[in-house]
């Protein structure tokens, strides 16, 4: 330990003496066309092998010796430009890019290579450009960020129409998925058909799976950090669509030219407009729907300082005929801050109110009505530093502070009945350090504390054995004051080490490895293999402890054929401890006493990771494969608490293989054509190795969980693109969009349930008889077309 | 079986396509046989044992029923009574005894012929038959959806009137039966948590809505009569009979995980060997009314 700290502040003091007489270039990169600040861009001295990238503000800073430099700065999808400067002071310089506007070229217009993958410390990153997502086959044509994202290697479903994803092994509730910092609760509209984020309103999605930046935390398996647009900020325009699910409309202009901008989009389903033309009364009385809005202000208060404001607010809503209802969504809002202290020190002040509520109930003018409502709300607050300190060095610090509201459930109407709030406090501070000692080996590695307090004011049950808590072993009730802490998660355990290391073995190849650990205090409480809507986070505390994962990650990097071609291949290993199960017949909803329905469990999940991307040419996309094994195992307290006799048992999202192809071929100007394949081995299910009869009730015996897998699943996908090229001075185009999703109509297994024959409610007469039954969601071709326009 | 109805429902609320079910064979191996007890024992009516062998999930011929047990039951620790095996139903135990209340009952069987896993003796957990509300009265009311919300159909309906005992922690099945039929997997229970002491039909807490709306006869033929049971059971049973109705269909993504079903019948002197099934001591009482069109 004490050599580790003697190496940092080595490092550190390297850092801070290599900075005298230097003078740095910064500023902001945009688009050229829109002002927007573009993320993720590089500026390189191809001369030195140094550069820099923005960050999730299009902000970059460079220190150097003084002398003259010749600048290159590169993005996919945008015109390079190279620019000699002489650097003799501090100098600001923004960099304005323009479009590739002839995408049909075989070689892009770089004299440098785009090699960030190479280059990067980084790994375990997925990243995706919002414009290629857009081209890609979609469900009824809704173009879908996170099912895209389950295209790219580590990252799964366990059904294509569930709510979540997996990463690496993770459940569901172990990513951490971030809309302008604002954490999202739940990613899913129409239980798991479509996600929250309406593809018009992003700028930049970027999946974090290991490696693992310390000033992230909170979630045990990924981070999906999701940008909005700025809004343009030089001419008022817009995008849309109409599809046949749904429509969207974003709106964008200047409030005040050059200085502030907004962004308006909102999106509206409307298949349940249609139900009422339905004969059969089961449909027409029915709803269905989901909206979201994305809005966005910036202002430019200075050369050093700038605001933004943005919010999301999403829905959907569901009845069945006038006598229930039920609605969920999300609500955030962010307001942060830029302010550069100097050239080389950039920091951002996030407050940041994030809400998730579901409610279901009777209509209100009901005799007997009622309504329940759960909810979840954090308040953060954040602020984060990056001191540009050289050209070999980089420092990110920070503090972040999280307050938790949770209420579990409040039944209104008839019977009035609340479960109690919980509260609790985040807080946790980072600093990271990215060193490139040579031109070889680029070293990242950092810290983050966390720790968690579980507040009163609450009623807590003391049990006979508080490792055990039964029902009926209550001893005692204690009551807690507002404020007062119930549980301290405040040791030595919340540190988090975060480690990566980058090797070039040339210019095209290069090994990386990381080490991280992450820590996560809230829990989605669901026993369901796909979270549903009615599932909350609940927090660790008196009985629940908080869970931790250790992974390693290793991989081999490789750009060739003139960085036409990107290649990757990672293995990993993953740690999980503290993780939650559930009793047998646990019952989750308006539980006040939750812990004595959860036991606590361990994990582990390893893999290979292989990744061929095509970025330049007239054809694009992406070959993925994974080889994974998730591996869960819970002993329980006593015997009967155990699960699979305590043994480990294969995780519900595990799935061996999984294989997607992605290619976008330009067959003209004006077409292009899109494809997807995927290929997954079928997840794990139970079968049932026997029955028994007791009553009218033949009952499945099950035994050894997870040791079946449904069919594996595969599908192809197809899409056209017609963009006709725009008319000289007319604002407004538009293009269509057709698509095949599962192309040559498989019945893909969805599920497989285990059931008596027929016997419906009412009957009165039994039949005995068991069966499996496969449901496939989609048993056939499923065409889309949606029509596209900008002005 | 609701999540699944809700699903399919989903997909076509969509209103673009249809999901499909097919059924389907499994190649799971199937287990060695084990021992089932389906048994009952209550104040009011006669009392039954019913011994049978698991059998192979897709196997769909009888249960396997297992005779010659000799099947006793202990009334405070002392035996009372021993079964007798139908001789119209084979590995069907009954008695006309009945039990008294708040005394505690176990039961017995001792198995000497059949496969490894079922030879040997029996026990169950002791189990007390407790204390059941009468059913004050069956009443015949019109309902419609602005009177109560379960009324999804304008008509004439029975509601039940009875008061929760006091205490907390009272478990009440109710189990109905049409003309003499009863209705086939009901999973009826009421609890008493957060509602100790009501009275159902007093106040501003309405009667339980039991059945309806009732069909009017057709011509010549008698009214529908309706039955209705009420036991007062344990909480163990409660949460046996819970576990049980979330595993007779499991599966789809929004069921809870498989789990096993276990009972309350161990082998003597090894608690971790369960038989499956359920002897159950319940206070029963009962009440009826026939329809007035």
């Amino acid at each position: 330990m004490k050599r580790a700290l003697l190496f940092v502040l080595l490092l550190s003091y390297n850092a801070l003496w290599a900075q005298n007489d230097q003078y740095s270039l910064s500023g902001y990169v945009r688009d050229a066309a829109t002002g927007e600040e573009l993320i993720g861009v590089n500026i390189v001295i191809p001369s030195m092998g140094a550069g820099t990238t923005t960050n999730s503000y299009g902000y970059y800073s460079i220190s150097l010796p003084p002398g003259e430099y010749n600048f290159s700065v590169q993005y996919i999808g945008y015109e390079s430009q190279e620019k000699s400067i002489v650097l003799d002071s501090d100098t600001k310089l923004n960099w304005e890019l323009k479009e590739n506007s002839t995408e049909l070229q075989e070689v892009v217009v770089t004299s440098e290579k785009l090699d960030r993958n190479v280059s990067s410390v980084e790994m375990s990153v997925a990243q995706l450009d919002v414009k290629d997502v857009k081209k890609m086959p979609a469900l009824l044509g809704e173009v879908d960020i996170i099912r895209s994202l389950t295209l790219l290697p580590g990252i799964s479903t366990v059904g294509e129409a569930s709510n979540g994803f997996n990463v690496r092994g993770g459940n569901t509730d172990q990513n951490l998925i971030l809309l302008d910092e604002a954490p999202i609760y739940n990613s899913s509209h129409l239980f798991g058909f479509f996600s929250i984020f309406n593809a018009d309103a992003v700028k930049d999605v970027k999946l974090y799976k290991g490696g693992i930046p310390s000033r992230y935390g909170g979630r045990l398996s990924s981070v999906v950090d999701v940008r909005q647009k700025d809004g343009n900020n030089r001419e008022f325009s817009g995008t849309g669509g109409i599809g046949l699910l749904s429509s969207r409309l974003l709106l964008e202009g200047p409030i005040v030219k050059e200085k502030s901008a907004f962004m308006f989009a909102g999106r509206r389903s409307y298949a349940d407009v249609f139900l009422f033309l339905s004969p059969d009364e089961n449909i027409s009385e029915n709803t269905l729907y989901f909206y979201d809005f994305n809005a966005k202000l910036n202002y430019i208060l200075g050369e050093n300082d700038r605001l933004y404001l943005s919010g999301y607010y999403g829905r959907d809503v569901f009845g069945i005929n006038d006598l229930f209802g039920f609605e969920w969504g999300n609500a955030t809002t962010s307001l942060r801050w830029n302010h550069l202290f100097s050239d080389d020190l950039f920091s951002n002040f996030t407050a940041i109110f994030s809400d998730y509520t579901y409610a279901l109930g009777t209509p209100e003018d009901d005799a007997f009505n009622f309504r329940l409502q759960s909810t979840i709300q954090d308040y953060h607050f954040k602020n984060q530093y990056t001191w540009y300190a050289n050209s070999k060095s980089e420092f990110e610090f920070g503090i972040e502070g999280i307050y938790y509201r949770f209420k579990p459930g409040t039944i209104t109407g008839s019977v009035e009945l609340q479960l109690q709030e919980e509260y609790a406090l985040e807080p946790s501070l980072y600093f990271s350090h990215e060193y490139r000692l040579n031109t070889r080996l680029t070293l990242q590695y950092g810290l983050r504390y966390s720790s968690f307090y579980n507040l009163g004011a609450q009623t807590k049950n003391i049990y006979q054995d508080q490792e055990l808590p039964l029902e009926d072993q209550v001893i005692e009730s204690r009551t807690y004051e507002s404020g007062e802490i119930i549980k301290a998660y405040n040791g030595l355990e919340g540190l988090e080490p975060r480690l990566a290391l980058n090797y070039r073995l040339d210019d095209e190849k290069s090994i990386k490895a990381s080490y991280n650990r992450t820590r996560q205090y809230i829990y989605l409480i669901s026993n369901t293999t796909a979270p549903t809507p009615v599932d909350l986070y609940r927090p660790a505390g008196m009985h629940i402890k908080p869970a931790t994962v250790n992974q390693v990650a290793a991989g081999y990097f490789q750009n060739f054929l003139d960085n036409k071609y990107e290649l990757s291949v990672e293995s990993y290993y993953k740690d999980f401890q503290n993780i939650v199960d559930y009793r047998n017949g646990a019952d989750l909803i308006f539980n006040e006493t939750i812990e004595t329905e959860i036991l606590p469990g361990i994990g582990r999940s390893y893999g290979l990771e292989f990744y061929l991307r095509k970025q330049q040419g007239r054809i694009t996309g992406w070959l993925s494969y994974t080889l994974s094994k998730t591996e869960l195992k819970v002993e329980g307290a006593t015997p009967d608490l155990a699960i699979n006799a305590g043994e480990w048992y294969a995780a519900n999202y595990d799935k061996r293989h999984d294989i997607s192809l992605v290619l976008n071929y330009k067959l003209s100007s004006k077409w292009d054509i899109g494809m997807n394949f995927t290929y997954q081995t079928g997840r794990p299910i139970t079968p049932p190795e026997g029955k028994f009869q007791v009553e009218d009730w033949v009952v499945p015996i099950y035994r050894d969980r997870n040791s079946y897998r449904i069919p594996d699943y595969h599908r192809l996908d197809l899409s056209a693109n017609y963009t006709p090229p725009k008319v000289e001075g007319k604002k407004f185009y538009s293009s269509w969009s057709i698509g095949i999703y599962n192309v040559y109509a498989r019945r893909n297994a969805y599920s497989i349930y285990f059931e008596q024959q027929d016997n419906l409610n009412g009957a009165q007469t039994t039949n005995l008889n068991t069966q499996a039954v496969q449901l496939s969601i989609f048993g056939t071709i499923i065409p889309s077309v949606t029509w596209n326009f900008n002005f | 079986m609701k999540r699944i109805q809700l699903y399919i429902l989903l997909f076509t609320l969509l209103g673009l396509f249809e999901a499909c079910t097919d059924v389907v064979e499994l190649d799971v191996d199937a287990a060695e046989p084990e021992l089932v007890v389906d048994g009952f024992l209550s104040n009011d009516s006669f009392s039954y044992v019913k011994l049978s062998q698991t059998a192979a999930y897709f196997d769909n011929a009888d249960f396997t029923a297992i005779s010659g047990a000799k099947v006793s039951l202990y009334k405070d620790g002392q035996e009372v009574l021993v079964y007798t095996e139908s001789n119209d139903q084979a590995g069907f135990y009954e008695s006309n005894y009945l039990g008294d209340f708040l005394s505690v009952y176990q039961l017995k069987i001792e198995i000497d012929n059949g496969p490894d896993k079922i030879v040997g003796t029996w026990w169950s957990d002791p189990d007390t038959l407790r204390a059941v509300p009468n059913i004050d009265s069956l009443q015949q009311r019109r309902l419609n959806r602005n009177t109560t919300p379960q009324a999804f159909q304008d008509g004439e309906y029975a509601v039940m009137f009875f008061g929760d005992l006091p205490g907390a922690g009272d478990f009440y099945r109710v189990i109905r039966s049409l003309n003499d039929s009863v209705f086939a997997q009901e999973n009826n229970f009421i609890s008493d948590e957060g509602f100790d002491g009501i009275y159902f039909g007093q106040g501003f807490i309405p009667p339980i809505n039991i059945y309806g709306p009732f069909e009017d006869p057709e011509n010549g033929s008698q009214p529908d009569s309706l039955g209705v049971i009420l036991q007062s059971v344990s909480p163990a049973f409660f949460d046996y009979m819970q576990i049980l109705n979330s595993q007779v269909q499991t599966g789809s993504p929004f069921d809870a995980p498989p789990a096993l079903v276990l009972g309350n019948m161990y082998q003597e002197n090894d608690a971790d060997a369960h038989a499956f099934g359920y002897f159950r001591v319940v206070g029963s009482s009962r009440n009826g009314i026939r329809y007035q069109p």
